[in-house]
């Protein structure tokens, strides 16, 4: 293929032809994505669940609710 | 236990236990000192700031001790010796970079590949984030000229996403998903780096004969530097970070540094542990992670991956900041990053000696924050500390004096300043045993630049450590930096932008000066040197930003140009000629 690659007036359409043949090639990979965060146990979550009701029980926000 | 992780326990072992040692000295002596007028709670907090960073200061002696031995009786790294059979891709991130300064480095280090008459695959994919879409097109103009020079249909290539979601993480997270299995290895660099054709495949041969290995680091010379702040860096850098990371690499067992770019890595190890989530919460803390390295070189050793620093691999190179505010930028950059791994840190399964990787990198940032805590709590305490009562006891007609603890206090200054400078001297003496300061001028140049650099760094850090400070703080404060694209060039700044960078740091320093004249006028001449340079910032950003006289802070690197760089320097020459037509395949 030939291309003019001067600093001036490079056809895009020649380029956009260029890139495609210059794609890399496809070979998909799985990525899997990793645990960083600690995940809550038993206690943890009965501990939200009662914050989360104390926290419906208070007037402010009752009202917002 | 493997004889790695034998040498890796004691290395870790004794850096530990002496810094902590150090610091525990320190404090106790400074509580000493601070009970000669009766302790006091400020005394204590005192105590306890100078516990925290004298350990932040050992710690660094120490690393530079474990890595003044030379590494010969280390096993030599495991290689191949026959003919390359892997497939490696180096991959270019870029984000609104040169495109033409940064393909003539990839021609430069193709170049360099073929001249070795290798015959291992080693292809090149320029992985565009580019967000500016008359970079964007220039980038396609320049690549087209690569292909053309190179001759490389079928192994250049390039790509560009329409959406830079993860920046370079999610930039080398997307190649990998789309087209990892065509290769079995990747060379992650930067856009600035630049490796020679001899230690890419030197990497390669080192990756291939360890199935476990699942990273490989190489320790970057910092190039091309021009001002008097980039001189002075890439000196230091090259003068002193060859003994610290063999320190580093002493202690790192499996689970070695990755710093983001100049690596090599296993693709089937990255693609099964390095999916990076994004962390809950919005930015800074949440969202996703900015300082990815640190995180994948965690998730590779958690694996069961070995992450190794190899500080003998030497053609490695990337650019450094030229002047002071793009340091400070970058610094922005990084300090996010590194607070947000406080998120990370308690992540399950991760090794020990990752998580404290982890933390010494947010205690990089948050040790700044303890020196201006010390201070400030010294302001306060010679504020509230009353006079000396030297007739404490009742109807006593004699005065009691209290014990001159002096010496003590004297010692202290000196013991914290000699952990400042020791390693440094230490490592200029053994430059000159090895023959190493040869290239940075000789022994008397190399003490010259090494003395020169110590001032010069000295006077600015009082500058860095402002603005380390507010990037801290604005973290703290939830305020998100983004992620600014680098400057490269030459770095001048005129006095104004100096002065609409560096005012505040200014107003700061008069700040804290009138405040300590106030509060504790005997202290206002110990504070000198740090208020001074802050009331001095913008002639100091501006003044060291100028060009470096010829020869000043000589590295090797200068001296006598690495292959790779003139090659680089040639292809850009080549590339300045008008060009009217060129073929591709």
């Amino acid at each position: 293929m030939n291309m003019h690659v001067s600093n001036v007036g490079t056809e895009r359409r020649q380029d956009a032809d260029l890139i495609d043949v210059m794609a890399p090639p496809l070979a998909p990979l799985a990525m899997p994505k990793q645990v960083l965060t600690v995940q809550a146990g038993p206690v943890r979550l009965a501990l939200g669940a009662v914050f989360a009701l104390m926290a419906l029980l208070r007037p402010g926000q009752r009202r917002a609710g | 236990m493997s004889s790695v992780m034998r040498r890796a326990s004691v290395a870790r072992g004794l850096a530990l236990s002496s810094s902590l040692l150090a610091a525990t000295a320190a404090s106790l002596v400074f509580l000493i000192y601070g009970a000669t007028d009766g302790l006091s709670v400020i005394d204590m907090l005192r105590s306890g700031l100078i516990l925290l960073s004298t350990w932040w200061l050992a710690w660094g002696a120490a690393t530079a001790l474990l890595g003044l031995p030379s590494r010969h009786d280390a096993p030599a790294p495991a290689r191949t010796d026959g003919p390359i059979t892997g497939k490696t891709v180096v991959l270019v991130p870029v984000y609104n970079e040169d495109p033409q300064v940064t393909f003539a480095r990839i021609a430069a280090m193709d170049d360099s590949i073929r001249a070795t008459g290798t015959q291992a695959r080693v292809d090149f994919v320029v992985l565009s984030d580019t967000r500016d879409e008359a970079i964007a097109s220039a980038e396609r103009r320049c690549f087209a000229q690569l292909v053309a020079r190179q001759n490389g249909v079928g192994r250049l290539f390039y790509r560009r996403r329409d959406k830079n979601t993860g920046r370079k993480a999610g930039n080398i997270e997307d190649f990998i998903t789309s087209s990892g299995a065509a290769w079995d290895y990747a060379l992650i660099l930067d856009a600035d780096s630049l490796m020679e054709g001899e230690t890419i495949l030197e990497m390669i041969r080192r990756i291939e004969a360890e199935p476990a290995l699942g990273l490989l680091q190489t320790l970057p010379r910092v190039i091309g530097a021009q001002s008097v702040f980039g001189r002075a860096m890439q000196f230091a850098a090259g003068f002193h970070s060859p003994v610290f990371a063999r320190g580093l690499a002493a202690m790192q067992g499996k689970a070695g540094p990755f710093w983001g770019h100049n690596a090599i890595v296993r693709i089937r190890a990255w693609s099964e542990s390095c999916g990076l989530p994004e962390l809950p919460g919005p930015p800074p803390f949440g969202g996703h992670i900015l300082s990815h390295d640190y995180v994948e070189a965690a998730l590779l050793a958690r694996a069961g991956w070995t992450v190794r620093l190899d500080d003998d691999l030497d053609g490695s190179y990337e650019e450094g900041p030229e002047n002071i505010i793009d340091h400070a930028k970058r610094d922005r950059r990084w300090c996010q990053g590194n607070l947000q791994h406080a998120m990370i840190v308690g992540a399950p399964g991760l090794l020990p000696w990752s998580r404290f990787s982890l933390i010494l990198g947010i205690f990089a940032y948050i040790a700044p924050l303890i020196w201006l805590a010390f201070i400030a709590a010294s302001v306060a305490a010679a504020y509230w500390g009353g006079e000396l009562n030297y007739f404490p006891v009742a109807n006593w007609p004699f005065p009691v004096f209290p014990n001159d603890e002096t010496p003590k206090a004297i010692g202290l200054a000196v013991g914290v300043f000699g952990l400042l400078v020791m390693p440094k001297l230490l490592v200029w003496a053994e430059a000159v045993v090895t023959g190493r300061a040869k290239g940075f001028g000789g022994a008397g140049r190399s003490l010259r630049a090494m003395l020169s650099e110590l001032a010069l760094s000295s006077l600015i850090a009082p500058v860095l450590l402002a603005f380390q400070s507010r990037s801290v703080l604005q973290v703290l404060f939830g305020r998100d930096g983004g992620w600014p694209p680098n400057n490269r060039g030459d770095g001048g700044l005129r006095f104004a932008e100096a002065w609409a960078a560096g005012a505040w740091i200014s107003a700061w320093g008069l700040g804290g000066i009138a405040l300590a004249n106030v509060l504790a006028p005997d202290l206002t001449l110990w504070l000198l040197p740090v208020a001074l340079p802050m009331v001095l910032a913008p002639a100091l950003i501006w003044w060291t930003s100028r060009p470096a006289a010829t020869g000043r802070f000589l590295t090797p690197e200068q001296a006598s140009l690495p292959p790779v760089v003139s090659r680089h320097h040639a292809v850009l020459a080549d590339w300045a000629k008008p060009t009217k037509e060129v073929k591709v395949g």
